[in-house]
């Protein structure tokens, strides 16, 4: 299944919550560049395989290759350093903070010299521009989203992991930030989102993978064709 | 979003002037250099006494303040540093001088210990307990060591062994030029702690310890590193302590001298450095201005700090930020 240019292979992947085994056996890969949805009920294990990508469930087996380095069981301030950034589903934003503390701590890596980065963040995002000595807990859902998004790139991302960019979003939110993750995907940075939002999903993903039940039940790609959209809805729920 | 153009603020921008007048702070010790001069025994002994208190909120704040978790072993290092000095000077015939260092290493290899359940996840009130009883332990030590310790009753430190390379402090306006050199170098390099990225790694653990991992923080490293840099800063006030006093006994590092050190950080500001240094004034000096009403003393104590904590919970310091921006602690130097 993989090839060479995939960035992120996992193979046989097994994880969990205490006696609570979420995963059994997940295999995936992602191409440099490419964004891979991965689709699925509530409980399914989306959420618990991105943790597990980004260290903050550890694996009771397999292997989670980043760049050719086994990555799997690392501390998630490992993993992050080598670029692999999770936006997770609670946002985990610095909720007493302001928009411009938030931005500065996701770039805390690299010291002290942010000033470029940060432009650009706020050039990606005027919004957060005008609310950037905004306190975080003060704004809306989608505007957290935003922030929890520019965050992310200011750790300069390779792959980003998206857990539900709109989930909880009002409609006009969710638009804005399927543009945004349309935007990024221009700039070639290889993402793997989680989406409860199927339109949302299609219109982004290059591939998708289906999980049931902490297993890959199905794989496609969306660029060698039309996806009945219908039949992946009642694959993942029925 | 359309109105972007008009209301949104330039991405980069100067620097506020009032942020590089932060030399002005050093003022404040050049100002107080004469004091001795007008101060008699006890005013200057009292004023010594807020000098001890500064590294000793400072330190506590980094823990509580900075870095968000409630561990109470300050008390701990405290004791820890005062012993050390004690036991060099008593024992081994150390100079005071010589001890101070080893005093803050004592305190910071203590506040490793005691940073050590933090590691394992323990939290809230579980670290308080847990925190507190190291500190009694400590305490238990002192008392039952006694060979070393000198037990109940403590120990002397010789008078003789109270100076700086050789040079002698006899009388408390010596003593003064010691410990301001002292508290403000502890200020200043804990200054530029919090405002390094050691500092920032400090507040984006309080703000939320998850998402400092995800921001790739090394969380456990950090939190031993407050620990430790906690226990160094407070060390060094335990033996200005040791100097101040000349005799180090288990009774001054009890619970009510916990609640004193609280009071310290809560009255004066937690989070915030001019916040340890206000509180350390202030909880130590308004004793003071109490004692002509013998008998009220406790109470008018206590209704100061309640009224603080009730009207301005996040300290003195907040309203002196509220006066001038430069009260506000930063943590970036652009």
């Amino acid at each position: 299944m993989a090839t060479p240019d995939d960035i992120l292979v996992a193979r046989g992947v097994e994880a969990g919550y205490g006696k609570k085994q979420i995963l059994f056996g997940v295999d995936f890969a992602v191409a440099k560049s490419e964004v891979v949805a991965l689709l699925g009920a509530n409980g399914s294990g989306k959420s618990t395989a991105l943790n597990t990508i980004s260290g903050f469930v550890r694996p009771l087996a397999g292997s989670i290759q980043f760049e050719g380095a086994e990555i799997a069981g690392k501390p998630p301030h490992q993993i992050f350093r080598r670029g692999v950034i999770q936006v997770s589903q609670a946002r985990d934003l610095f909720m007493d903070m302001s928009v411009e503390d938030n931005l500065r701590l996701g770039a805390w890596v690299r010291g002290g010299q942010v000033a470029d980065l940060l432009d650009g963040v706020f050039q990606s995002f005027p919004r957060l521009a005008e609310r950037r000595q905004q306190v975080v807990r003060l704004m809306s859902g989608g505007e957290q989203q935003m922030v929890a998004i520019g965050r992310a790139l200011m750790g300069n991302p390779k792959i980003l992991l998206l857990d539900e960019p709109s989930g909880g979003l009002a409609p006009i939110f969710v638009n804005e930030i399927a543009a945004i993750i349309k935007a990024l995907k221009k700039t070639g940075i290889a993402m793997m989102i989680i989406e409860q939002n199927i339109k949302l999903a299609l219109s982004v993903a290059d591939r998708f993978l289906i999980l049931r039940e902490g297993r890959v039940s199905q794989h496609h790609d969306v660029r060698s064709g039309a996806v009945n959209e219908e039949e992946i809805v009642r694959s993942i729920y029925l | 979003m359309a109105d972007a153009p008009k209301s949104a603020a330039p991405a980069t921008k100067a620097p506020p002037a009032w942020r590089q007048r932060r030399y002005l702070f050093w003022l404040i010790p050049l100002l107080l250099l004469p004091l001795p001069f007008y101060l008699g025994q006890y005013k200057q002994y009292v004023v010594n006494l807020i000098l001890v208190y500064v590294p000793v909120g400072v330190g506590f704040n980094i823990v509580v303040g900075n870095l968000g978790l409630l561990a109470f072993s300050n008390v701990a290092f405290f004791g820890i540093g005062a012993y050390t000095s004690g036991v060099l000077a008593l024992k081994l015939g150390w100079p005071w001088w010589a001890t101070i260092l080893p005093a803050g290493l004592m305190g910071g290899l203590v506040g490793c210990i005691a940073g050590v359940p933090a590691l394992r996840g323990v939290r809230l009130f579980y670290l308080a307990i847990m925190t507190l009883a190291f500190g009694e332990l400590l305490r238990w030590v002192y008392i039952r060591w006694v060979p070393v310790t000198g037990g109940s009753f403590g120990m002397s430190v010789p008078k003789a062994s109270i100076n700086v390379f050789g040079w002698p402090l006899p009388t408390e306006g010596d003593k003064f030029y010691a410990f301001l050199f002292l508290a403000v170098l502890m200020v200043v390099l804990t200054d530029r702690l919090l405002r390094s990225r050691f500092g920032r790694a400090f507040m984006a653990i309080k703000g939320n310890e998850q998402a400092a991992a995800a921001m790739g923080i090394p969380t456990d490293r950090y939190i031993l590193l407050a620990f430790a840099w906690g226990g160094f800063v407070v060390g060094v006030g335990g033996s200005m302590y040791a100097a101040l006093v000349g005799h180090v006994t288990p009774i001054a590092f009890d619970l009510a001298e916990l609640i004193l050190e609280f009071a310290v950080v809560m009255v004066g500001g937690l989070g915030s450095l001019v916040g340890s240094v206000l509180g350390a004034a202030i909880i130590t000096a308004a004793p003071e201005f109490f004692r002509e009403w013998p008998g009220f003393q406790e109470m008018l104590f206590g209704v100061l700090i309640v009224l603080v904590i009730l009207f301005l919970p996040r300290g003195v310091a907040s309203l002196l930020a509220r006066v001038h921006p430069i009260f506000i602690d930063r943590y970036y130097r652009d």
